[in-house]
């Protein structure tokens, strides 16, 4: 088939518009597609994109989210709506809940399953430590063996210590 | 099997694994002011301490580049425009070229390996083992579940894009592009043009890369696209036999005056230059033209503008460059 533009190249590409309310359906070759800076979904950018996939969700949502803001670099939720980056590490945690969704739906799940930072490691490990204690814990207490009792509390006492900031404020 | 054999070096260019990274402590680049961008660049320089003596890394500050150096790391794929926006960037390179770091580009870190052929694996552990020197003194930005923070949500999770350049003239001459990229798009995979804007390929060059970082670890993301471009450059090669047994006096025709052009023109600008190297190399992968695959791979890197600038040792008006190029071209193919 040729193209219904130009009559002069093979149509490669089916295109649809909108055009007063009507669907109208052309062949255009790829030459013509271009000449006349058709909309293709590639034509967009990646923060158009991006800001269209912030936009889906529940207009109550968007409500609430529109009012965020990041205290630690003052980037607010609807300058990221609009750029698609975000501002510093801590904007992950101030915007956490509407990201949920967007992370969603760029990647189809939200568990990292790669690599692990090495300072990140230890605190994970100690986190771990930690429930793993707390368990024993709870189970000595439940025996009323309170000497091993106050012995865990100790144990974890320890190693709460230096875990007081997060993930990112841990070696500072 | 031959090492161009086992790196299927007759589809696939080059494999490149970059990883996004950034320090908790400072605003991300796209947010950050001037003195933060500097001391980003200075916490490198500590880290390069770290770095292992015999790789030989350099740190280049973009103010101190000339605008043909900007441009011999864009066209070497070791830096990307994006960097050279902001004056106090900078690039840390080894010496054998493989590994670069972009200072301050969209994250703090981008840390990039580029082999030849396919070797993602390869790609993916040379860039691992960057990034495991570059945290010795540092505190990277991340979060048990979402992974490394990154300015684009796209890019969190690992940070890790595997992409491998793969030329695939049979399949564009068979128009079987646009079918392919839907298939690949199916398994989390994007393609796209290396060179030129949308749906136009320059030199029928095309990417091939993971769309998803987060929930996927590192291996499985090499995996899946080293997998992909295996598929890739069995489907051209039939595609390539198919097409040279179907119409093969008009197909010898084609890669035939390419070759003519490419050896005996005396003026050829980049676009040209791109579509004749393109049927020449079908040439010579399909045993029909006499020189190696090499010299052809070499000449593409050597006949971008700012080689021929740097070899030139002047600037040069695109007419002249056009003229260079067609002279190294000739010089180059006759020596085979």
């Amino acid at each position: 088939m040729l193209c219904e533009e130009c009559n002069r190249n093979p149509a490669t590409v089916r295109y649809t518009s909108i055009q007063n309310g009507k669907k109208v359906e052309k062949s255009l070759c790829a030459e013509c597609m271009h000449a006349n800076k058709l909309a293709l979904p590639f034509a967009f950018s990646l923060n158009d994109l991006l800001a269209g996939l912030f936009d889906s969700g529940k207009t109550q949502e968007i409500q609430e989210a529109s009012d965020l803001k990041c205290e630690a670099c003052g980037l607010t939720y609807e300058q990221f709506r609009q750029s698609g980056l975000l501002g510093c590490a801590h904007c992950y945690e101030a915007f956490r809940k509407p990201l949920v969704p967007i992370l969603h739906r760029i990647h189809g799940r939200v568990q990292h399953a790669g690599r692990v930072p090495r300072s990140a490691e230890e605190l994970m490990q100690r986190k771990r430590d930690i429930q793993q204690l707390k368990d024993q814990l709870k189970e000595a207490i439940s025996q009323e063996n309170y000497e091993k009792a106050a012995e865990l509390r100790d144990a974890i006492r320890t190693l709460e210590k230096p875990a007081a900031g997060k993930v990112g404020e841990a070696d500072e | 099997m031959s090492e161009n054999e086992a790196l299927q070096k007759d589809v696939v260019i080059s494999s490149r694994v970059r990883l996004a990274r950034n320090y908790a402590d400072m605003a991300f680049p796209p947010n950050m002011d001037e003195e933060t961008a500097k001391e980003v660049v200075a916490r490198v320089e500590t880290a390069l301490e770290d770095a292992p003596k015999e790789e030989h890394y350099t740190l280049h500050r973009v103010a101190r580049m000339t605008a043909v150096d900007r441009q011999m790391w864009m066209e070497n794929h070791l830096a990307s425009p994006d960097l050279f926006q902001r004056p106090e960037a900078a690039l840390v390179t080894n010496e054998e070229k493989t590994v670069s770091i972009m200072v301050d580009e969209e994250d703090h870190l981008r840390i990039q390996a580029i082999l030849p052929g396919l070797q993602l694996g390869k790609a993916a552990g040379k860039a691992v083992a960057a990034d495991a020197w570059l945290e010795k003194s540092a505190t990277f930005a991340f979060d048990e579940e979402w992974g490394y923070l990154t300015s684009c949500p796209t890019n969190t999770g690992t940070g890790m894009r595997a992409s491998a350049m793969l030329h695939l003239p049979a399949i564009a001459i068979s128009q079987q592009i646009q079918p392919l990229i839907q298939a690949v798009s199916k398994v989390g995979l994007t393609v796209r043009g290396f060179y030129g804007e949308g749906s136009e390929a320059m030199g029928d060059l095309y990417q091939v890369s993971n769309q998803v970082t987060l929930g996927k670890s590192e291996e499985d993301i090499v995996s899946s696209v080293q997998a992909a471009c295996r598929e890739l450059a069995e489907r051209e090669r039939l595609t390539a036999q198919a097409l040279c047994e179907a119409e093969s006096l008009v197909f010898e025709d084609k890669i035939w005056r390419a070759y003519g052009a490419l050896t005996n023109a005396r003026i050829i600008d980049s676009k040209e230059f791109m579509t004749l190297w393109s049927s020449v190399r079908l040439g010579i992968n399909l045993g029909i033209l006499p020189a190696s695959l090499d010299t052809i791979d070499k000449l593409m890197q050597q006949v971008q503008p700012a080689a021929i600038i740097k070899r030139a040792g002047q600037l040069l008006p695109e007419l002249e460059r056009s003229k260079a190029r067609a002279d190294f071209c000739r010089s180059s193919l006759a020596q085979v």
